[in-house]
Formats: structure tokens, C-alpha cells, sequence
């Protein structure tokens, strides 16, 4: 029995000590990796220089420069010198790397064939790459678009991101639709901060995309419709009349129904106006949808307002009372219309219109 | 003579019986080590390669979160620590410092490094806690800086009106004198994007008095000189490589440093916010969401990133370190019984047979189970039976595995966080490891198992220990 646990404490220490030289060396070889990377990435540069020269001479890139191109930036290490060697250059001239790109795109297209096989891990470094200096752009659809919606078959997290960042570059209306279809039809999760965020960042006309995820409405998921209402509001003001009678549906969900109200406070639409009233003063709203509207309604100056945000300032819901109280000082309401409020009876209307005030004297800027 | 031998063959059986219950103790603790620190290895590992390639969620603007600092008899490091978190790279932020009645100059020197303003503002309590007696405010560039001052209730009750404050839907719990990293509020954050079922976060806490920082970048790190800080250092790189990634694995971390911790706000309201009659708040907290996720059938995720690092500062006397280490002690032993249902339940799966029994065996008894070894070497002494080159020999092989162990996890912390350290240090690190597994765990047993003396009058006690100004930072 001794001997037992001794051996095993043996064969544990071995593999420990393995383990420390492992540490050891990596902590070696990250010290060198640095010095190695910049090495080759400086290689890279002049070999890309080269064939920018030629481009400006208004000959295409060198055919061993091709080659070089297809059959070495299918290492992992290359591609990443290759990559921080185009940064360097973007910095330079954006312009003419953006030629030498555009002119290299059929091999790059090939090696992204070669990474359709390898981990997310690798694929994700090579849309990254992409999505910083995008070989093609627009609305003709590419070879290159449908490899990169295969990257985010079976991707982790960050694969996903930097080829939907990478798709986003390219520009194409199209790309991105198929690769939110994609992600509906597989039901992968991606953030929605994430999705809208990125959309934001679309190089190519957002209004056509705009309006070709929003025909989209009815079958993607509620979380996917979410990011689109969420990149809309962060753009354009044009869908105005197009949310009003979705935000009225029965059937809307009740985010959907949010996000809706959101982007009403961002781009004011007079029409909604009755809604966002009667919101707060009917019983038939959930106190979520109270607490969006308190807050929307800063946008919505009027007598009629003012009185219903008044009215407000006495409701049950904490969150409610705040957002009215708020959106009274952002209206810049005058004094002797809250009169009645800071001088009344009801305690927690009265302390939260006083603090509000006292935060606008100060500079405050609104709480979130 | 008969009733001799009869003693003697009794000492007998029963010393086998304990032979045989270390040999499967000691299997158990040297595997669980040595699995714990090859899969944090490999991990980390992994972890390493995907950031060299740019796998991450870069974002310009993340999720706006609710800084909370609870505080008590802080005047020393607080002004020093609001400044750090002011220099944080973080798009939308408030800073929250919750002044739990303290007896010094906290409250007035914050007031006067940041000119804060005092305010009328009411506060919505969903969660419970002490009465507030004053609140302060002022705008600082782009972040909202609260000070909030309340009666004493201890730090859960601190933290509970930092939730109630927050205006954000997740906060941050953050020690009072600790320094985060410049991107360490964003690296605490990217899990939440990765995930929607994220609850919890918890980030890396590493020793302060290690690091000279600037503008919240590390500037240099070594070795402290004090041996007993020096010897906290490779502690926590071990039990970091050897509890919290393993246990990430599987979602079965059970504590998230109150001193560096990101929480969704609306979960833990709903789950009752911190428990104000516990020493182990922390603890106590994570061991109550996932029971209350679970019971409440609810998919949950509580996550570790080790990227995120927050440099806090560890006890430099014995006698701080040992009323620390007490504290901690009663606060597992106050959470593994409070949250006893977890024990041997199939509906907790990993986290009641790994975690749980992890912490129970090897954390919560194993204090007791060294003194009972130790009472068993003398009984066996005392009757002739002690093999006395074989237990020295045992001894140091077993000390030797637990100081390479630590070893592998100071220089995974070295490479994983790109850190420099000079020759000297790495001798002086091979040094604290023997040091720490010959001798420095067996104090912190004792400690352990003294822990309970008295433990009814330390309850509300916040077991601060003596601080020093940072050095270099902000």
C-alpha cells in the first residue's frame, strides 16, 4: 500500500515537472516569438511593397508572389506576420493596400478554402484579417462571401464575430442576410449587442439592408428581430410609419414592443403619441411598457404631456415614478407646473422631482 | 500483560483503518491537484493561443455597469482607489463607494478629493440593508461617483445598498483597496456577450504589493521582500489554477472574490442580494445562485476570466493574515452548512460531486483531517509503530509535488499574463514554493482549525487589515 501511493505520487511528479518545463520553455519562446513575427512581418512588407510598385506601374501581382500567397499564408504563423505586415502598410497608404488586396483576391479566396478546414480558432484569425483589409466590396456576390458563411458552421463565439465583422466590411446586402438566416435557422446564439453593433458597421447602403432584414420579421427569432430594430434605430429615422402598426399589434412581443418604443424616443413620431400616453394613464399596459413610455414621453413636449407625467409621479412602480420625474426635467418643464407635486402630500413624488431637479441644476445628465 | 497486548493489537487495527483512510485521502487530494493543474495548464494554454489571434469580442461599448466599493475605515487607500477606477477604459460606468459608518476619515476624504456634492436622492430599495444617512454625488469627466452613507450592518449590508443604488443592470463588487488594470472592467464584461446566461463573472485577484502600476498599467512586478506576502503570492496562483479553472469547466465555481466580482443585478435582487449575518458574504452569494437558478429551474452560467485582473493587497503580518484567513474560514463553514442541501443531490450534478465535495473534504475538514494525522503520528510513536525514515521520506516527496505544483502554476501566471520577472525573483519564487508547502500551510491549519474560538463576537466584524498607499499607481 506505501509503495502504492509513493508511485503515484512519482508518476504525478514526472508529469508536473513536464509540465513546469513546458511553462519554462513557453515563457522562452514567447520572448522570441515577438522578435520572429515582427521578422517575418517585416519580410512580408517588403514583398508586398514590391508588388504595390507594380500595381502602380499597372501591372497585376507577380505570379510567385501568388503562389508564395497560396501556399504559405496556409500557415497560421505566416498569416498572422502577413497580417500585422498589411497593418503596417493600411497605416501607410489605406489606399493602395486596398488595391494590392483587391488584386490578390482570388488567392486569398483560395486560402480561405484551405481554412475552411481548420479549428474556429484559426478561421477566426483569418476574418479578422479579412474584416481589416477586405479583399472585395459591394454588391456583386463573391466566392469568398459563401466560404466565410461556412466559418460560421460549428463556430465558437469569436469565429462567429470576426466573420460576421468580416461580412460587414465586404459590404453586401446579401452576405449578411444569408448569414443572419444562418444563424436563425441553426439557432445560434450571438448577443444582440453584438448583432446590432456590427450592423452598425456596415460598409455597404444600410438602408437596402435595412429593409431587407426587416422582410425578415415575421420568421427570424425575436432576439435576431431585436438587433435589426436596435441597427435601425441607430441609423435611420425613415421607419417611422413602418413600426407604428407593429408596435400596436397584440401579438408583438413584448422586447420587440420595447425596442419599438426606444426607437421612438430616438426619432419622435407625433402619431405615437396617444399611445405613449395612454400607456400611462389606462390600465391595460404591463409596468414594463410604463416605464419605456415615462421615459419616451421626454420627447413628446405638450400640456398633454406634462399632465400625464405629472399623474405619473404618484404610480406604484419605483422605476416608473424615476423615468417621469426625468423626463418632466428634461422637458425643462416650468416651475409652477410641478408646483403641486413639490409641495404635495405624496412623499416619494415629491423626493424624487426634487432630486431630479437639484441633478439638472448641477449639470447632471440624465441617470441611466 | 493481556490487557497490554489487547491495547496494542487495538492501536494496531485502528491504525490501519487511518492508514487506509490518508492512503485514499491522500490519492484523492494528489489526483484532484494534479488534474486541477494540467487541465488549468492546457486552458490556459488555449487561452493564450486564441488572444495572440485575435479571437476575442473587441467591442466599443459593452454593457454600462454599476462600480460598488463598499467600504469601512478606508481613509488610507479609498481617494487612491476611486482615482484608479476614474482611469478605468470603459465606455459607460458609475462608481459607487458605500461608506458602511466608518469610525475614520473615509467619508471626508473622499469628499474633499473629488468634491462631492451632497444630494436629497431617494433610493429604491429591492433588496434589504441599513438606513442611509447621507448620499453624495458629483460627475467626474464622464463617470457618476456616489457616496453613499449608512448605518453599520457589515459588508454583505454594504454591498446590498450598492445594489439598491446601481442604476445599471450589472455591478461590480470591488474591495476598497483594490487597483484594477486599466482593461480589467472590459475583460470582466466580454463573458456576458459570450453568453446570455451569464449571472456571474469573477475576475483574477493577484497580490498588489507586487506591482508598481501607472494610469493602471503594470509598470514592473516582483517578488514582495516580507516573506508572508511573498509566500500569499504563489498561494493564490495555485488555488487559482487549482479550483477556479477546473471548476469552470463545468460551471461549479462556488466563490467569487468579493474583492473583484461582475453580478446581473436583477438575479441576485431576486435571489435576496448578499446574506448580511455571514463572514463569507462572497462565498455565500455564489453558493446561493446556483442554488437558487436550480431550484427555480432557471439556465444560469458563472463564469471565471482569468484576464481580468485586479491587484489587491494581502496581509503583511502574521496577525493580519491569520484574522483574514479565520474569517474566511467561518464564512465557507457558515456557506457549506447554510447550502447543505447541495450535498450528494443529483439536481446539482458536478457542482454538488466536485465542487461541493472539493470544498468540504479539502478545503472545510482538511484542517481537522491534518491535526487528526498529526495525533495519529504520536499514538503511533507512542506504541512503536512510527517508521520514522519512511515518514520523513514521505513528507518531502509530498512537499516537493505540492511546491512543483505551485511552481507550475506561478510560471503558467507569468506567461499567461506576459509578466517579467528578474533571476532573483525566480529563485526567490522556487524558494517561497518549498517554504509555502513545508511550512506556511501548516500555520494557515492551525489557523484554520482555531478559526471557531470566539466566532459568535467577530460576526459583523469586516476584518480589515492594516493598509499601506498603493504603490506607484494611478
Amino acid at each position: 500500500m506505501r509503495l502504492d501511493i509513493e508511485v503515484v505520487i512519482y508518476a504525478y511528479l514526472f508529469i508536473c515537472l513536464a509540465l513546469l518545463f513546458f511553462d519554462l520553455g513557453y515563457i522562452f519562446c514567447s520572448k522570441h516569438r515577438g522578435l520572429h513575427l515582427k521578422r517575418r512581418s517585416l519580410d512580408w512588407e517588403s514583398e508586398v511593397q514590391t508588388q504595390m510598385k507594380r500595381l502602380t506601374e499597372g501591372l497585376p501581382p507577380a505570379p510567385a508572389h501568388i503562389r508564395m500567397i497560396e501556399t504559405k499564408l496556409v500557415r497560421i504563423g505566416l498569416l498572422s506576420s502577413f497580417g500585422a505586415a498589411l497593418d503596417r502598410l493600411g497605416r501607410k497608404d489605406g489606399e493602395l493596400t486596398a488595391r494590392y488586396m483587391y488584386a490578390c483576391q482570388g488567392s486569398l479566396q483560395v486560402v480561405a478554402s484551405h481554412y475552411m478546414k481548420r479549428d474556429s480558432m484559426e478561421r477566426a484569425y483569418l476574418s479578422y484579417l479579412i474584416s481589416r483589409h477586405r479583399p472585395c466590396y459591394g454588391e456583386e456576390y463573391r466566392p469568398l462571401m459563401d466560404i466565410l458563411l461556412e466559418f460560421l458552421d460549428g463556430s465558437t463565439v469569436y469565429c462567429r464575430e470576426n466573420t460576421l465583422k468580416a461580412l460587414y466590411a465586404l459590404g453586401n446586402c446579401q452576405a449578411v442576410e444569408n448569414a443572419l438566416q444562418l444563424l436563425n435557422d441553426r439557432q445560434v446564439f450571438h448577443h444582440t449587442k453584438l448583432l446590432s453593433d456590427g450592423l452598425l458597421t456596415f460598409s455597404g447602403d444600410r438602408e437596402k439592408l435595412a429593409s431587407r432584414l426587416w422582410r425578415h420579421r415575421k420568421e427570424w427569432s425575436e432576439e435576431l428581430m431585436l438587433a435589426v430594430i436596435q441597427f435601425i434605430t441607430g441609423f435611420t429615422g425613415q421607419y417611422r410609419e413602418v413600426f407604428l402598426p407593429v408596435l400596436q399589434a397584440k401579438d408583438t412581443g413584448m422586447e420587440i414592443r420595447l425596442a419599438l418604443l426606444r426607437y421612438y424616443r430616438r426619432h419622435p413620431y407625433e402619431p405615437v403619441r396617444p399611445l405613449l400616453l395612454s400607456n400611462l394613464t389606462g390600465n391595460e399596459a404591463e409596468e414594463n411598457i410604463q416605464i419605456v413610455s415615462a421615459a419616451v414621453l421626454a420627447r413628446y413636449p405638450g400640456a398633454d404631456t406634462v399632465r400625464t407625467l405629472n399623474e405619473s409621479l404618484h404610480h406604484p412602480n419605483w422605476y416608473v415614478r424615476y423615468n417621469a420625474a426625468q423626463s418632466l426635467v428634461e422637458l425643462k418643464t416650468p416651475p409652477e407646473e410641478l408646483e403641486e407635486i413639490l409641495k404635495g402630500e405624496d412623499q416619494y413624488a415629491r423626493e424624487i422631482l426634487t432630486y431630479m431637479l437639484e441633478d439638472a441644476d448641477e449639470g447632471g445628465d440624465g441617470h441611466g | 500483560m493481556k490487557v497490554v497486548t489487547g491495547m496494542a493489537e487495538l492501536a494496531d487495527t485502528f491504525l490501519r483503518g487511518v492508514g487506509v483512510f490518508f492512503l485514499i485521502y491522500l490519492m484523492l487530494y494528489a489526483s484532484y491537484l494534479f488534474f486541477s493543474v494540467t487541465v488549468g495548464a492546457w486552458r490556459l494554454y488555449q487561452r493564450d493561443k486564441r488572444q495572440r489571434i485575435r479571437n476575442e469580442l473587441k467591442h466599443d461599448y459593452y454593457v454600462p455597469v454599476s462600480v460598488l466599493v463598499p467600504a469601512c475605515n478606508e481613509e488610507v487607500t479609498i481617494a487612491d482607489s476611486v482615482k484608479s477606477l476614474l482611469n478605468l477604459k470603459y465606455r459607460l460606468f458609475e462608481i459607487i463607494v458605500v461608506d458602511d459608518g466608518s469610525r475614520d476619515n473615509t467619508v471626508s476624504v473622499l469628499i474633499e478629493a473629488y468634491h462631492l456634492r451632497k444630494v436629497n436622492r431617494p433610493i429604491h430599495r429591492t433588496v434589504h440593508c441599513q438606513p442611509v444617512r447621507e448620499v453624495y454625488e458629483a460627475k467626474i469627466g464622464n463617470v457618476r461617483l456616489t457616496l453613499i452613507c449608512k448605518e453599520n450592518g457589515g459588508k454583505g449590508d454594504a454591498l446590498n445598498m450598492g445594489i439598491n443604488a446601481a442604476r445599471y443592470p450589472y455591478f461590480l463588487c470591488l474591495d476598497a483597496d483594490s487597483i484594477l488594470q486599466r482593461d480589467s472592467l472590459e475583460k470582466i464584461v466580454q463573458p456576458v456577450l459570450e453568453d446570455d446566461d451569464i449571472v456571474a463573472v469573477g475576475g483574477l485577484i493577484r497580490v498588489a504589493q507586487c506591482v508598481e502600476m501607472e494610469d493602471g498599467r503594470v509598470m514592473s512586478y516582483h517578488l514582495p521582500l516580507n516573506p508572508i506576502t511573498a509566500m500569499q503570492v504563489v498561494e493564490y496562483d495555485r488555488s487559482f489554477l487549482a479550483s477556479h479553472i477546473l471548476m469552470d469547466q463545468f460551471n461549479g465555481n462556488l466563490i467569487i472574490s468579493g474583492a473583484f466580482g461582475l453580478f446581473r443585478k436583477d438575479v441576485v435582487a431576486a435571489a435576496g442580494g448578499y446574506d448580511t449575518d455571514t463572514l463569507g458574504e462572497d462565498m455565500e452569494l455564489v453558493v446561493k445562485l446556483h442554488v437558487f437558478c436550480r431550484n427555480n429551474q432557471r439556465k444560469y452560467a458563472i463564469r471565471y476570466e482569468p484576464n481580468a485582473v485586479c491587484w489587491s493587497q494581502a496581509p503583511s503580518s502574521l496577525r493580519d493574515l491569520m484574522k483574514q484567513r479565520r474569517r474566511w474560514h467561518l464564512g465557507l463553514f457558515q456557506s457549506m452548512v447554510k447550502y447543505r442541501q447541495i450535498f450528494g443531490n443529483l439536481r446539482f450534478g458536478l457542482v454538488s460531486f466536485i465542487s461541493y465535495l472539493y470544498y468540504l473534504l479539502f478545503e472545510l475538514l482538511s484542517p481537522f483531517i491534518e491535526i487528526f494525522g498529526i495525533l495519529t503520528i504520536v499514538l503511533s510513536l507512542c506504541f512503536g509503530l512510527l517508521n520514522f525514515p519512511f515518514m520523513i521520506q514521505f513528507f518531502l516527496l509530498y512537499s516537493v509535488y505540492g511546491a512543483i505544483l505551485t511552481l507550475t502554476a506561478f510560471f503558467q501566471r507569468v506567461y499567461t499574463q506576459g509578466l517579467k520577472i528578474s533571476p532573483a525573483d525566480t529563485a526567490k519564487a522556487v524558494l517561497m514554493c518549498l517554504l509555502e508547502g513545508l511550512f506556511f500551510r501548516y500555520v494557515l491549519s492551525f489557523v484554520r482549525v482555531t478559526a471557531f474560538f470566539g466566532y459568535k463576537r467577530r460576526k459583523r466584524e469586516w476584518g480589515n487589515i492594516t493598509r499601506a498607499k498603493h504603490g506607484g499607481q494611478n
